[in-house]
């Protein structure tokens, strides 16, 4: 087997993948490394959420705007190559449910915000619309922002998709190979030390998620990502009961107006606990969630399950007797400014970033793929890449 | 051999499980991720033996590399309202 190719791509998750499928969609050949599975990081471990108002105005909201865009044609497309369904929702819709009057005000100003600074379509409603909607919220609640086109997605099919289409065209997948060190000459990537032997490319692509910044420090580079856990719960298989992705309100209440956080219980704080719930296409609820820098470790704890399990119930009084039969916990690549690190770097040439994009991998991995390959075949981008550069954090 | 059923909760067959194999899955974990096999009601109890014995016998390896995922909460099925959850939630 030839230990050399046109670019090494380091990580199987979402944001490695799809990079490798752009890649292999012009032709370059690909060697994927994953030192583990795939989909055995964050993108394994996770909602699969594509929306829009839960990004700040501004190019995030522009980014998630053009990626979320992309998943029409990427669901045909990954179908067609790949074989695979990635169960992509379009309009299913999202809502973000206020159970606290003090957040009312926030919300509704963001949404105003949102709204008159781009074409999205979210506005907020009452809980009786709300309710029109999706009936089983609870009347108690106050109400919420809806916007009508946010998706959803079955973020483990996407990577199997993508490294499958990938896998069909020009690209070689390694599983159970860790980059243990990279090859630089003459300030120039070369290549990788792995466990199972060293590689050779033009291109060194580190999608490595949370873990990629311990990849960017045998570049010699500090660049500050870092693991925000999530936990999950996951339900008994049920009937179709909510057909749109929810969350409560106060996390992003908190998010514009971080005085909030002095009302709150010290436990609350340190879980970051907001609330959100899902139905996959195969009917179990997904309900989370916490945001904890707790480092990489990826244990649930019982009070977040305490927690997470009540305000279930609170938000939507029917799962009162339903059964929760598993759990799991992904580590977010968290920014200190919760934007993805994307783009060449100065130091060291052939190394390219596509890591850190926090609680929005899923959502901006396809445009993250294509924004890689035309960097590296220096096409004209489409979407601006400055604002990614880890030359921020400096 | 036949098209057998080997996990109960989910409907998965061999075939599927020997698909997810062949695409590179050498994990209980891999299987799950690719087939959801193990991911139902009884979250592997009846079907994990059985899907790492098939892993095993397609790739030489032992059953204690193959069974190596994480056990978290809960052990059984748990109603959602035995949970009392935080005070400012009253
Ligand atoms: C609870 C939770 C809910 C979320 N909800 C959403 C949502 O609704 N919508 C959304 O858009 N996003 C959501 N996210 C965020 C999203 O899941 C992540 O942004 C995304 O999965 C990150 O993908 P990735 O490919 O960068 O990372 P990963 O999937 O972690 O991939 C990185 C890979 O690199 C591998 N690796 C690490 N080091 C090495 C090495 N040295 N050599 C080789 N391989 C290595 C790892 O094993 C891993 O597989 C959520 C996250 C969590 C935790
Ligand atoms: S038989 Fe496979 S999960 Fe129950």
């Amino acid at each position: 087997m030839t230990n050399k190719c046109d670019v090494l791509v380091i990580g199987g998750g979402v944001i490695g993948t799809s990079v490798a499928y752009s890649l292999c969609k012009r032709n370059y050949s690909v060697m994927l490394l994953e030192r583990s599975e795939l989909a055995s990081g964050t993108a394994g471990a996770t909602d699969g959420y594509i929306t829009y108002h839960t990004k700040k105005p501004g190019i995030h909201l522009d980014m998630g705007i053009q990626s979320g865009g992309m998943f029409d044609q990427l669901a045909y497309e990954l179908h067609d190559a790949a074989g695979i369904d990635i169960e992509y929702e379009k309009n299913c819709g999202s809502i973000q449910v206020v159970d606290r009057e003090e957040d009312y005000p926030y919300i509704a100003s963001m949404v105003k915000e949102q709204h008159e600074q781009t074409r999205l379509d979210v506005a907020m409603y009452s809980i009786d619309e709300l309710r029109k909607i999706e009936p089983a919220l609870s009347p108690s609640l106050i109400g919420g922002l809806y916007c009508p086109t946010a998706g959803k997605v079955n973020p483990m099919k996407m990577v199997f998709a993508f490294a499958a289409a990938a896998k069909n065209l020009t690209c070689k997948i390694m599983e159970n190979t860790e980059v243990t060190d990279l090859i630089i000459q003459n300030g120039r990537a070369i290549g990788v030390h792995t466990t199972a032997g060293s590689y050779y490319a033009d291109y060194i692509v580190n999608a490595a998620g949370t873990w990629a910044g311990n990849l960017a420090k045998m570049a010699g580079l500090n660049i500050p990502i870092k693991p925000r856990r999530g936990q999950i719960l996951v339900t008994e298989t049920l009937a179709p009961i909510i057909k749109t992705t929810m969350q409560c309100a106060r996390t992003t209440a908190i998010k514009l107006n971080p005085k909030m956080l002095e009302t709150l219980p010290e436990k609350i704080i340190r879980m970051g606990t907001g609330f959100c719930i899902e139905q996959t296409a195969d009917g179990t609820l997904l309900l989370g969630f916490t945001r904890e820098f707790s480092g990489f470790d990826r244990d649930v704890t019982l009070e977040a399950i305490d927690y997470i399990a009540a305000r279930a119930v609170k938000f939507i009084p029917a799962l009162e007797d339903v059964n929760f039969i598993r759990s799991f916990s992904g580590l977010r690549p968290y920014t200190p400014d919760g934007l993805p690190v994307i783009g060449k770097v100065d130091e060291i040439e052939g190394f390219i970033m596509a890591a850190g994009h926090e609680g929005d991998g899923i959502c901006l991995a396809p445009l993250t793929g294509e924004m890689v390959a035309e960097i590296i075949s220096d096409t004209e981008l489409s979407f601006p890449v400055e604002n990614f550069s880890y030359k921020r954090f400096a | 051999m036949k098209d057998i059923i080997i996990c109960r909760c989910e409907e998965v067959k061999l075939s599927e499980i020997e698909k997810a194999i062949e695409d590179g899955a050498e994990t209980i974990d891999g299987v799950k991720r690719r087939t959801r096999a193990g991911m139902g009601l009884c979250q592997g109890k009846t079907c994990e033996r059985l899907i790492a014995g098939i892993i095993s016998e397609k790739t030489k390896k032992s059953i204690s590399q193959i069974i190596v995922s994480t056990k978290r909460p809960p052990v059984r099925p748990v109603r959602l309202s035995l949970f009392k959850g935080e005070e400012d939630d009253e």
